[in-house]
């Protein structure tokens, strides 16, 4: 059986937003295809569910939410989850996309995962102050949420982590098109919102592997 | 994304034209401690040039530089 570790911390805006979003899409995906999900959500999202967890169950996959530093992978609140030069051989040999602010930056670059997808800054997000309850439904959210997932969805497709990669960047590089191109569902003022937003999550958006990665 | 010594009272005011011309009802976050901000508030960070609002002038001008690229 292949696993896949899931956080979904809910602490504030940005992580119930990420993780109401993965839910959706990865899960989803996962039951699809066969991977059994191990969801660690809310409060559980810390360091000592984590560490058991991996160590117990060797899920191939894993798949953060959160906040992130250069050197950490944050869970709910302020826990530290994954810490460069701590405990970062969690993420060996593993499958890793992280879903949080510039963990794609040390961390990312110096771990010994099969292969890390994430961010080398910030990510941002816009958000509907009237959608706030329900995340799934913010139209302002969507699009930024949809690309970033993109990566994971893939992976949990049997893509490679290069394919799935390109593959998010060519969801981020279709919406950036279209809504410059074309017209759209948004209006002008909405799309001067979201349109910097997809513009730098995607340039930041970094992927590192080790040589002959695949996801098999 | 912006070092306070590169950005120019030119960046500040388009960077806060293009905030004022947003939705009322948008938000921003990032995760940071400041929260997810509004309109309003996204413009104060600017204007006084927090760190978080060097990093929103940071987010908008790379933006708007893609276009000179091409």
């Amino acid at each position: 059986m292949i696993f896949i570790l899931l956080t979904l911390p809910d602490h504030d805006d940005l992580t119930r937003y990420a993780s109401a979003w993965s839910e959706k899409i990865l899960l989803d995906t996962a039951e699809r295809v066969g991977i059994k999900p191990i969801i660690v959500k809310g409060k559980n999202v810390v360091r000592s569910h984590i560490t058991q967890n991996i160590n117990s169950k060797d899920p191939k996959f894993l798949f953060f939410n959160g906040h992130g530093s250069s050197t950490c992978i944050g869970g709910y609140g302020t826990e530290k989850l994954i810490v460069l030069g701590e405990n970062d051989s969690l993420l060996n040999n593993k499958i890793v996309h992280v879903l949080a602010c510039n963990a794609g930056m040390d961390l990312g670059k110096n771990c010994k995962a099969k292969a890390f997808i994430g961010y080398r800054g910030n990510f941002w997000l816009c958000m509907d102050r009237f959608s706030l309850s329900r995340p799934l439904e913010d139209k302002l959210a969507a699009p930024v949420m949809i690309s970033a997932l993109e990566a994971p969805n893939q992976l949990l497709k049997e893509k490679k982590p290069k394919e799935a990669f390109e593959m998010s960047q060519e969801v981020y590089d279709k919406w950036i098109f279209e809504y410059t191109h074309s017209e759209s569902k948004y209006t002008t003022e909405e799309l001067q919102l979201i349109l910097p937003v997809l513009f730098v999550n995607k340039i930041l958006q970094v992927l590192y592997e080790k040589e002959n990665s695949s996801t098999n | 994304m912006a070092d306070e010594e590169q950005i120019t009272q030119d960046e500040i005011d388009v960077v806060i034209a293009r905030l004022r011309a947003i939705p009322d009802n948008a938000l921003i976050t990032i995760g940071s401690p400041e929260g997810s901000l509004s309109k309003e508030q996204l413009i104060n960070e600017v204007k006084n040039l927090t760190p978080l609002g060097k990093e929103i002038i940071g987010m908008q001008m790379s933006y708007l530089r893609s276009f000179k690229r091409g």
